[in-house]
């Protein structure tokens, strides 16, 4: 890379508390500037992150560090707090008559989302609340069938009054989803064209744009999730570019995708659902390119922080994607990195249930405020860092590098009263009950995450960040037989790292059912239509030729069924021979067997393709990471101290060596037991384990042996 | 009983029933995404568990209880009529025999031995409604047959797979005697790799763990949960509570049942229910147990690991010959949405009855639902190849009322129903509407949760026509029912209008939805096959749920916003929930709120009923003053049915609106429909 004036790639991650910020230099040195997130205009906090992190670079101020900035990177969470807090714009609907209840029905099914200890809770279960109210749905008199005909023409004059009526409502955002319009949009372009002439102020979401796939239940909710959050999402990074160019920055920032690559702020203000959850994204995206440079394909990136626990899975170098998320309850149509999580972390709350003598730890958990009993602040019941604490494995004096001391009498008092006295155990043994349980959840969900899938846990390596995540993850990784867990260097920060990372990523898709064997020509004509918008969008964005890279895929099922299987396609936008299709179906019947099993597939019942899609990449240049030479393998410089630490190994407490992460050099081993203490975390390393510092300070911990 | 646990640390006890309930979990999500019908694939109409060596459940999956226990008949079964030296590791078994354990034909159980270092430990079971099996009527429900050979094929245990080996010529006779033997198929291969599932994953944990633990684990699950439900059975003063359901389709069968509850066991005694019928709506034994057990598990279980001590402290009393016990050569294929669900619906009536008299399980009341109607459709689809395919509207069932808040509007007896668009892509149909309707939902304190209404015609069939099955809860009161005073919901009726203008309404440019314009003539369909033309709608609308408490008390707030939604008509407000609303602003009107409830409640209106309704249910008390039936000396006052609602108006001429009044406080105790002949 030429050292331009250009020299930093810059990331910044806007948090619920904390706005972090990355920056890299061209050798591939990591800074890392924070700042209280700004709620009332997060671009404040976005650029004092900046200014922080020119400030440890030795800069004047943000100016100069944007002023020399090739890129500029960007996860905000605005559109997620909206829509949890209920704050996002006043949403009309319109939809083709007969059909206004279509969200509130939900198809019946609204358990999605929903903690599987409560579905069964008859008496206390409910559906989310109406995500529009009855008064802002319109139905206008139109109908188009499957075929796309057209069997009941729009009234303009209908269209006229709804939308006249939901202006003097005062909506900011109208979403109009109509039956069928993935067969023929022209009403819904037809009702477009009304509103943007008469209302131009108003925020418009056409569902065969922002979800054009079967199904008018997903479909219409993913148009109002995203006209909800539309207004504020391009009202904010119109905003957030034009402040970063004043301030210096040539170009425009880019804003991180749900599925993990970045878009402009113009093609980000028409898809605002895509920056939904775009923040862990960025952290699963930036695993994947650690991975690459580690040379390790096959990862599951977990992260257990204070209340939820996460596994993503990265097979083959390429992320996991989820094409029907759930959303706040409601199945939506937009393409997303696949997590799986459940309610466990440092704050999941430990309880007995008296009459059965059962030990629960979790879903509940403590939250912030108080906290776990060992925070101090008024929390009572005990926790899963609590019990970390009494085993030893948390120093109460150096939480999360000393800012933070944690009450080691409250852990043991809140301990013994909520579980070790009803069960009439120690207090060791019942912290050790609780570590060992929430381990079980969490690979019992990671279990869930890769066998359900037809993956072997064993052949991956498992990648831990999150607070709480490394005093876990030996032992959840050892359940399932992993042999190799990664503490990454920029753990604390991975999201804002996975940013820098990124590539600018394009999505399309359409709905078009075609039973197999598919007319090729249909085929490779809906792929075209697809690979030419993609075209024009890239090189819209500065890119073409090279530094292009088109993947196509088809959503694939047996007939009739409703749940499909994405198969991919080989790279490129050339048109598919007869030779090429027949591939593609074989690989459908491979990839149903290996997902559900041997014997599982069923040639004789006919395959169908549902959906095309199309996901164009233009490639950014890829910031390094610097390695250090690796010293000799002795720790022995990095010991800190003592202290007595709780192994199920053992019967009693033993003092083990903890060792300071700073002082570590790559290079270094350790054998369990023993802690690593790090500024953010701490690093179990258990007996017959061993821990390495590798060339980029990653710590890698060697399970077993 | 100690219900604590006993003999194994409490944290492996958790973390090893956890992992048990993992994999029944993840046996049904695989049967979820690998089946063929949409009864499978969305509506979760499947049931996936494990079983002990002997049969008994260890780890009940989360849906349908009724099957859970039937399976464990189906597991003894094959164990009865295998050799032990003739099941070998990986065999799997099929079962559909209703004379045995299945409920009926299209229910197909696929059984599998899990061995550990060549012994059997374990068996894991599934469930799902087939497509089809070759019964009189396409898709198995059969309003003709009169006998259990007119119902398809009957398996009493056959072996699909054999020492990991498909039995391809058993799959192919099998699927052979069907309609859609490729969808049968899939149905048949989900099955396999969801047993397939729970003999790997169990395989890893015997590994793991050794069989003695997991043995002692299976031991100490069901011992604990058989201990705390008896404690809590014993919890509640003795005492009997009663119910009846009449289906009223062709002909009128009625059901009753009577619940005794004798220290810590629970008595479903069913004695006085109808012969059984010569139309298949007939309950096998294990099939009224099954319901039994499944109403238990939603209330008294509900929070505890669900396996074969559940079954222990209850009793099931069926008289043989009537519609809860049928005897041999007696037709069932259309039992489980008929006498099934009214089953479920009795027994969790009596349930819901019992908790009321416990303070600490009032709480946990849901108004019960004799939900399902429903419709199937079977000929050439638009692509010119036969089809057979459910509705599924079961889904969209509104659900009871609770004691602090409203019932969940569409909120489903089972899982989910596909799109429109989806019945439209694939079958030649097109949807007119699919929308709540108005008024449906039972009137109360808290109202039940709305019903769902639909109507389609036929579109695109190149034949011109589709044939019809009509099946379900058919009556008039197969619907929720209130409590408390709450009101019933409105029945759920299956409605077709032949020959009617709805492709000239929609020439026009104006969307079908108004029945009124769209016309035709109307025919209420029992249980029937029916022909379903060009031009024809069919107007469907399921159970709604019924309401808790006097509508008189329901917040205005409430009754206001649900009007606002449009959920609730101005008029019902007005003669039902006693609630004015100005006219320019549509805000309440306190005052003359005030001045309408106190007109219309407290037991005035209507003609002094002479009949006591309460011998029905000698178990209410009043829910103002606490008195007993007994004590309060109830008083009746009838009305004409509309008076519940505007939805009811079929219901006159055969039944009458009771509503019993404290005679001490004047509070409505109960709001119900009475038939007309009593």
């Amino acid at each position: 890379m030429s050292v331009s004036r250009h020299r930093y790639t810059v990331g910044v991650d806007i948090g619920g508390t904390f706005t972090d910020c990355v920056t890299m230099d061209s050798r591939g040195t990591v800074t890392v500037g924070k700042s209280l997130s700004t709620p009332d205009d997060y671009s404040v906090g976005a650029l004092n992150a900046v200014r922080n992190a020119a400030e440890s670079l030795g800069l004047a101020d943000e100016t100069e560090l944007l002023g020399s900035t090739r890129l500029f990177f960007h996860a905000c969470t605005i559109g997620d707090n909206a829509l949890i807090t209920g704050s996002g714009a006043v949403t009309g609907l319109i939809t083709t008559k007969g059909f206004a209840d279509t969200l509130r029905i939900m198809r019946g099914r609204f358990t999605d989302g929903v903690p599987e200890s409560e579905i069964f809770h008859l008496a206390t279960l409910d559906k989310p609340a109406p995500m529009v109210p009855r008064a802002l749905i319109k139905e206008v008199d139109e109908r188009v069938d499957y075929k796309g005909s057209v069997l009941v023409r729009l009234d303009p004059a209908q269209v006229e009054k709804a939308v006249a009526e939901l202006e003097s409502s005062g909506v900011e955002a109208i979403a109009v989803s109509l039956i069928w319009s993935v067969a023929d949009d022209r009403h819904e372009r037809a009702i477009a064209e009304m509103v943007a002439e008469r209302y131009p102020g108003i925020f418009l979401s056409l569902s065969s744009e922002v979800a054009p796939y079967l199904g008018e239940y997903e479909r219409t909710a993913t148009t109002v999730f995203n006209a909800s959050i539309g207004p504020r999402i391009s009202t904010y990074v119109k905003r957030l570019g034009g402040r970063l160019r004043e301030t210096g920055l040539d170009g425009e920032p880019l804003i991180m995708q749900s599925y993990g690559g970045v878009l402009g702020v113009e093609a980000t203000a028409r898809n605002a659902i895509g920056t939904i959850e775009s923040g862990p994204a960025a952290g699963v995206s930036g695993s994947a390119w650690l991975g690459h440079l580690m040379d390790l394909p096959d990862i599951l990136a977990t992260d257990m922080g204070g209340t939820t626990f996460k596994v993503s899975v990265i097979r083959d170098g390429a992320i996991e994607m989820d094409y029907k998320p759930v959303l706040l309850r409601h199945q939506i149509y937009a393409t997303k990195i696949w997590v799986e999580s459940i309610g466990a972390g440092g704050g999941s709350i430990a309880w007995t249930d008296p009459k059965t003598g059962l030990l629960k730890v979790g879903p509940e958990g403590a939250g912030a405020q108080p906290g776990p009993a060992c925070y101090g602040l008024g929390g009572a019941e005990p926790t899963v860092s609590d019990a970390d604490l009494v085993l030893g494995y948390l120093n109460p004096d150096y939480f999360l590098g000393g800012r933070m001391s944690l009450d080691a009498e409250q852990a043991r008092c809140a301990v013994e009263q909520g579980v070790a006295e009803p069960l009439g155990l120690s207090v060791e043994a019942a912290a050790a009950g609780i570590y060992r349980i929430i381990n079980a959840h969490m690979s019992d969900l990671i279990r869930r995450a890769t066998v359900e899938r037809g993956y072997d846990p064993r052949d991956f390596t498992l990648f831990a960040f999150g607070g709480a995540g490394p005093v876990h993850a030996a032992r959840y990784a050892a359940e399932l037989g992993i042999k190799q867990v990664v503490v990454p260097l920029t753990a604390s920060v991975h999201s804002a790292t996975g940013l820098v990372s990124s590539d600018i990523v394009y999505q399309y898709g359409k709905s078009d059912r075609l039973l197999v064997p598919a007319d090729r020509e249909r085929v490779n004509r809906n792929f075209d239509e697809l690979a030419r918008r993609a075209r024009a969008d890239l090189a819209a964005a500065g890119f073409e030729g090279d530094g292009v890279r088109i993947e196509r895929s088809l959503d694939m099922r047996y007939r009739y069924q409703v749940h499909e299987l994405n198969v991919g396609m080989p790279e490129g936008a050339e048109p598919l021979s007869e030779q090429e299709l027949e591939g593609v179906y074989e690989r459908f019947d491979r990839l149903y067997e290996r997902t559900y099993g041997p014997g599982s597939g069923y040639r004789e019942a006919g395959k169908e393709i549902m959906n095309f899609r199309l996901t164009a990449t233009g490639m950014l240049d890829k910031p390094r990471l610097q390695r250090y030479p690796l010293s000799s393998g002795d720790a022995g410089g990095a010991v800190t101290g003592r202290r007595k630490v709780c192994f199920e190994e053992f019967e009693e407490a033993r003092e083990t060596p903890v060792y300071g992460f700073e002082s570590l050099q790559p290079g270094n081993e350790i054998a369990g037991p023993a802690v690593i203490e790090t500024p953010v975390t701490t690093i179990l390393v258990n007996p017959g384990d061993r821990a390495v510092m590798d060339e980029y300070r990653n710590i890698r911990l060697l399970i077993g042996s | 009983m100690d219900t604590r646990i006993r003999g194994i640390d409490p944290v492996t006890f958790e973390i090893l029933s956890h992992r048990l309930h993992q994999v029944t979990r993840e046996m049904g999500i695989t049967l979820e995404r690998t089946g063929g019908t949409v009864n499978t694939t969305q509506q979760r109409d499947y049931m996936a568990s494990l079983y002990r060596p002997d049969g008994e459940i260890l780890c009940a999956g989360a849906t349908l209880g009724q099957h859970v226990a039937c399976a464990s008949c189906a597991v003894k079964s094959i164990i009865k009529r295998f050799p032990p030296d003739e099941i070998f590791e990986d065999d799997v078994f099929l079962l559909n025999d209703p004379y045995l354990a299945a409920i009926h034909q299209s229910d197909v159980y696929v059984i599998a031995p899990i061995h550990h270092r060549g012994r059997l430990v374990a068996w894991s079971a599934t469930f799902v409604h087939v497509n089809d099996v070759g019964a009189m009527s396409p898709g198995g429900d059969s309003p003709d047959a009169t006998e259990i050979f007119h119902e398809g094929l009957r398996v009493p245990g056959i072996k699909l797979v054999e020492r990991g080996r498909l039995r391809q010529d058993v799959f192919d006779t099998l699927t052979n005697m069907t309609r859609q033997p490729g969808m049968v198929g899939l149905d048949f291969k989900c099955e396999i790799a969801a047993n397939n599932v729970a003999k790997a994953r169990l395989a890893e944990m015997y590994d793991h763990y050794g069989p003695e633990l997991l043995e002692s684990v299976g031991n100490e699950m069901i011992r604990y949960t058989e201990a705390i439900l008896r404690e809590r059975i014993d919890s509640f003063e003795d005492g009997e509570w009663t119910e009846e359901l009449a289906l009223e389709a062709q002909d009128t069968w009625r059901m009753k049942v009577t619940l005794r509850k004798r220290g810590d066991r629970l008595v479903f005694d069913f004695t006085g229910t109808d012969p059984q019928a010569v139309t298949g709506v007939n309950l096998p034994f294990h099939g009224t147990a099954g319901f039994c057990f499944a109403a238990v598990l939603t209330t008294l279980v509900y929070d505890l690991p669900k396996n074969h001590g559940v079954l222990r402290p209850l009793e099931v009393i069926a008289p043989e010959g009537t519609l809860v016990n049928v005897k041999y050569p007696g037709p069932v294929s259309m039992n489980t949405t008929s006498c099934g669900f009214g089953i479920g619906f009795l027994a969790s009536s009596v349930l819901m009855q019992m908790l009321g008299t416990h303070e600490r399980w009032r709480d946990e009341i849901v108004t019960p639902n004799a939900s399902h109607r429903n419709g199937k459709h079977s000929g050439i689809s638009q692509y010119g190849r036969y089809c057979v395919f459910n509705l599924a509207h079961g889904a969209m069932d509104g659900n009871g009322a609770r004691a602090y808040r409203d019932g969940i509007d569409s909120g489903g007896t089972y899982m989910s129903c596909p799109n429109a668009e989806w019945f439209e892509l694939n079958f030649p149909v097109l949807y007119l509407f699919r929308r709540h309707a108005v008024d449906s939902a039972g009137p109360g304190r808290f109202r039940g949760g709305l019903a769902v209404e639909t109507a389609h015609t036929p579109h695109d069939a190149p034949e011109g026509r589709l044939g019809g099955v009509a099946y379900g809860v058919a009556g008039l009161r197969n619907s929720g029912h209130g409590m408390y005073g709450g009101y019933p919901g409105a029945p759920s009726v299956i409605v077709l209008r032949e020959g009617t203008r709805v492709h000239e309404v929609m020439g026009r440019d104006r969307s079908a939805v108004d029945l009124d314009e769209v016309g035709g003539r109307e025919r209420v369909l029992p249980y029937c096959n029916f022909e379903f033309n060009e031009g024809d709608v069919l107007y469907m609308r399921v159970a709604s749920g019924g309401g808790y408490g006097d509508p008189l008390t329901r917040e205005p707030g409430r009754v206001r916003a649900d009007v606002a939604d449009g959920v609730v008509s101005e008029d019902a407000a007005r003669d039902i929930y006693g609630v004015a609303l100005k006219p320019e602003t549509r805000e309440v009107d306190p005052d003359a709120t005030d001045a309408l409830r106190r007109r219309v409640g407290h037991g005035n209106g209507g003609s002094v009923h002479t009949r006591s309704g309460m011998d029905s249910h000698p178990g209410t008390s009043c829910p103002g003053c606490g008195a007993t039936a007994a004590e309060s000396g109830p008083q009746a006052r009838v009305f004409p049915p509309t008076e519940a609602g505007p939805l009811m108006g079929d219901m006159e001429g055969r039944y009458l609106f009771e509503k019993l009044y404290c005679s001490s406080c004047k509070a409505l105790i109960r709001a119900d429909m009475v038939s007309e002949e009593r």
